[in-house]
């Protein structure tokens, strides 16, 4: 072994070092951490898709009725089959030309013939499918504007899944640990509607009381509502703190939706209480002005999410601008309307199908208590090692030490994510770093039994300890890897850095180790008695 | 020199080994018998359900949260006083409903029934209904600021009072986490840099310090926990397969593989019947820790296997059980050794880890012993068996 070559493996080990140490510093910004170790909510979100069909079902059987209608062969009546919308009391002798007709102008229906006078319409599975994709879509950009405009940092929020899983959004939001809020805030569809309050026959308006339950509505209405209306709530809270429920009759249709919003903003009622004020759009500016000027003295409903917000009477004529008050709202709430009517509505509702929230002193509280661990381990480790095999120990808590940094140095190059399983992985690659030169140290050892000399006793030592040393590391690796398939985002954390610590396990054990050997017989060419 | 074993030559093989396998066997046979009768105790991550903990600021009664939990009809509660005592902490996990299970919803909303209830239970004393120091985040605390600083928003632009809002509440939930999460009293928050007296009487007025914190929510819909299951399956599937290939390659004959194989199942076998003996939580780190017990106790096995062939090279014309047992008796120092190493390393992680690493670190602690164990009297003394029974063809590489 020429003097050369040793100090080219060691310029190479010096060279790794300093890359190294290059690479990890400082630790704090190259180190990604996990929503486990700093703090933060992960979620997966499904969205119903089928909310997202169900409305283009609704959408379409309005305008195919109205279709027909105009030609003259409206449908007496309308059903839903499973998927299917149904129609049934057509001009039997029509029902051809009406298929036909239906069949240009919804092209996304399959239009096919059902009983005497009938047609049922199925939405083709390609556009199904399509409706659906833009649902998640949509969803995706809602939640994004909703959670960029409440202000955190380094969000991830984007599609998971494949195939039938692909309506799942992934959610992380570091630093965030109010769960409750953000979970509204995010998953609450926002989908505001103003309409009419229908009052009973020979009731005025001024007389009208909504009263605490659905049934006394239909009552005042004879028994059975007119098909244009409907029944919703309002939850009221008493000035005693007593909360109930209020019901309304409503027109089922509503004039003007959130979709007709430009811009909404937390701003003071009259009495400076918080409430949201709203901008139309110029079209829809037009239409409220009509709907106002028309319904003087009427009450008019504000509606999100299928409940009443309040009721107020229309007293002037209304344009573009205009504000929604007497919602029970404190700053907070009427900040969080605003800003999720000014992302727009969700499409369709979501479901959770998982949720993890890491306080930030959880989190740190881990971070501690792994490093704890870690070092207690480490020093145990590398103390036994320098009792048993003395100078020699000295090697292998060296290797030790750079093989850790090239560990942090991977997982920082690859941008991979250290959790807190990830931390104990780290642990356990400490424990089995030092194998490599257990079984070197124990070869050379047997070697020297034998009289080899220490050089000979090195070299056959490190030679023959190569191959077990080669299959046991990969072995484990194999586990690791398929760990790293598996695995979602902790124990992923952990495969990372069980899979890299072993690769780095091999270059320090085989290359390091002995380039760091073959240095100390260098500078001691005359070495008669290895201490290992 | 230190040496644990120095030329040792204990009689592993021959009656001892027959010894030894009716003993394993007979150990997985009870382990197979625990895991199937009392089964794990599977943890949200594979049960499904939520699982919420919280730290108070006074030492909790059980029998009160309880009673308030039980009447806000969220079914089955469990309740688990967790970390020192000192802590206050309570973890409170609710089972998966049966409704949930069927529809897929609500389930993400227990939660928040529980913190309701939680905060229920203080809504006698002064402050309910203002914003909770203890449970609000960075964002919405510096919202709760800029909407409310009237003086700060007069005197400079808009812009300005946002970023001085965010600025106050980024020092408010360091100081929180300087305080383990918790604030116990006013005084501690309007102690903290940049709080300046009228934001002190702005949270005097409308803020209030929250009976506890949240220090963590898990809740794992029905789906995702089946198909972990069924993940976890193929991946140690996957990876005994993988290993038992890399050695039936390795040594060129399946014998070896398969020894090495059973040797593995019998680890993996006896340290999930730990975990269901104890009764700890079965989490998704168990499942990673029972992979890794397959991927390292057969390094072990290795160390053995790798001196049996280069043995049976050297000594090609002595009896095959005598060199394995030679060889076994040359690794010994070894064999312990390397598990030392790594039973120290893990045996750390368990002790200082904290809660959440310690069925873990516990899993890992008995594959490594029971690994080493194996190495020996499983997978080397399967391969004499073999040899015995198959003849050379089938294990003399």
């Amino acid at each position: 072994m020429s003097l050369d070559d040793v100090r080219t493996r060691l310029l190479i080990i010096a060279g790794s070092i300093a890359l190294c140490a290059y690479l990890v510093y400082p630790l704090s910004r190259t180190i990604n951490l996990g929503l486990d170790l700093k703090g933060g909510i992960h979620m997966v979100m499904r969205v119903k898709t089928d909310d997202a069909i169900k409305a283009e079902q609704d959408l379409s059987a309005e305008r195919i009725r109205a279709s027909l209608a105009e030609k003259g062969m409206a449908p007496s009546h309308m059903e839903t089959d499973g998927g299917a919308l149904v129609f049934h009391g057509i001009d039997a002798a029509k029902v051809g030309e009406a298929r036909s007709l239906l069949r240009d102008q919804f092209p996304q229906f399959s239009v096919e013939p059902s009983g005497e006078g009938g047609l049922r319409l199925t939405l083709r599975s390609a556009d199904e499918a399509g409706i659906r994709d833009a649902a998640v879509r949509q969803a995706l950009e809602t939640i994004r504007t909703r959670v960029d405009k409440f202000g955190v940092a380094e969000p991830t929020i984007q599609r998971k899944g494949v195939g039938p899983d692909a309506d799942q959004i992934l959610i992380q939001l570091p630093g965030i640990e109010d769960p409750e809020r953000v979970k509204d805030l995010i998953g609450s569809p926002a989908f505001l509607e103003w309409k009419l309050v229908k009052v009973p026959p020979g009731v005025t308006t001024e007389q009208f009381r909504p009263p605490d339950n659905p049934q006394a509505v239909e009552a005042a209405f004879g028994g059975a509502l007119p098909a244009d209306v409907e029944i919703l709530p309002q939850e009221v809270h008493g000035d005693d703190g007593r909360r109930f429920t209020l019901y309304w009759p409503v027109t089922r249709s509503s004039p003007i939706t959130g979709n007709d919003l430009k811009n909404a903003r937390r701003d003071a009622d009259r009495f400076g209480g918080p409430a949201v004020n709203f901008l139309l759009s110029a079209e829809a500016g037009q239409r409220f002005q009509e709907l106002t000027r028309l319904n003087q003295g009427q009450l008019l409903a504000i509606v999100l999410d299928r409940k009443i917000i309040s009721a107020p009477r229309i007293n002037a004529v209304i344009a573009e601008r205009g504000i929604i008050e007497g919602g029970n709202f404190t700053v907070e709430s009427a900040e969080d309307l605003a800003l999720k009517l000014r992302s727009g509505a969700l499409p369709a509702g979501l479901d959770i199908l998982e949720e993890r929230t890491v306080g930030a002193s959880l989190g740190a509280d881990s971070i501690r208590q792994g490093i704890v661990a870690s070092i207690i381990g480490s020093v145990i480790v590398i103390l036994f090692m320098l009792v048993y095999y003395r100078l020699a120990g000295v090697n292998a808590a060296l290797v030790l030490g750079i093989n850790i940094l090239i560990l942090l140095a991977g997982m920082a190059s690859l941008r991979s994510t250290l959790t807190l399983p990830g931390i104990a992985g780290i642990a356990l690659t400490v424990g089995m770093a030092v194998d490599a030169n257990v079984l070197v140290f124990e070869r050379v050892r047997e070697e020297l039994r034998l009289g080899r000399t220490a050089k000979a006793a090195l070299h056959s030592g490190f030679a023959k300890a190569l191959s077990t040393i080669v299959d046991s590391n990969l072995t484990t690796l194999i586990a690791a890897l398929a760990l790293l398939g598996f695995g979602t985002g902790p124990v992923k954390g952990f495969a990372v850095t069980l899979s890299v610590g072993i690769l780095a396990n091999l270059l320090t054990a085989v290359f390091m180790s002995r380039a760091l050997f073959d240095a100390w017989l260098a500078v001691n060419p005359r070495l008669e008695k290895l201490s290992i | 020199m230190l040496q644990v074993f120095q030329r040792s030559n204990f009689r592993f093989m021959w009656a001892t080994k027959w010894f030894f396998l009716a003993f394993s066997f007979a150990v997985v046979l009870v382990a197979l018998a625990i895991i199937l009768v009392k089964g794990f105790n599977y943890g949200i991550d594979f049960a499904g359900g939520t699982a919420v903990q919280v730290r108070f600021s006074e030492p909790p009664r059980l029998d009160h949260l309880r009673e308030v939990l039980d009447g806000s009809g969220l079914g089955d509660v469990t309740l688990q006083r967790i970390g020192d005592p000192g802590d206050n902490e309570v973890l409170i996990r609710v089972e998966r409903e049966s409704g949930v299970e069927a529809t897929g919803d609500e389930g993400g909303n227990v939660s928040e029934k529980v913190l309701g209830a939680l905060r229920g239970m203080e809504a006698g004393q002064a402050g309910a209904g203002r914003a909770d120091l203890n449970t609000i985040s960075e964002p919405a605390l510096r919202d709760f600021l800029a909407a409310r600083m009237p003086a700060v928003q007069e005197a400079s632009s808009n812009g300005a009072a946002a970023s001085n809002a965010g600025l106050i509440a980024q020092a408010i939930i360091r100081a929180r986490n300087a305080h383990k999460g918790l604030f116990t009293d006013m005084s501690q928050v309007t102690a903290v840099p940049g709080v300046t007296e009228p934001i002190a009487v702005i949270l005097r007025d409308q803020a209030t310090i929250g009976g506890f914190s949240l220090r963590g929510i898990d809740f794992v819909g029905p789906t995702a926990g089946k198909e972990l299951l069924q993940n976890t399956g193929w991946a140690i599937l996957g990876s005994v397969f993988g290993i038992l290939v890399y050695v039936w390659l390795r040594f060129h004959r399946i014998a070896w593989g398969l020894a090495s194989i059973i040797a593995l199942v019998h680890d993996v076998v006896i340290a999930a019947a730990a975990m269901a003996l104890t009764g700890k939580d079965f989490s998704l780190p168990v499942v990673a820790s029972l992979l890794t017990i397959l991927g390292y106790s057969i390094n072990d096995t290795i160390v053995v296997f790798d001196r049996i062939r280069e043995n049976l090279r050297l000594y090609r014309d002595l009896d095959f059980e005598r060199v394995v047992n030679a060889s076994v008796n040359q690794t010994l120092s070894r064999t312990i050794l390397t598990s030392f190493t790594v039973f120290v390393a893990v045996f750390a992680l368990f002790l200082y880890g904290g809660e959440k690493l310690n069925p873990m670190s516990f899993c890992l602690l008995v594959g490594v012993v029971f690994g080493t164990y194996s190495s020996v009297f499983v997978a080397a003394a399967l391969l004499v068996v073999a040899h015995q029974f198959l003849g050379s063809k089938y294990v003399k590489t």
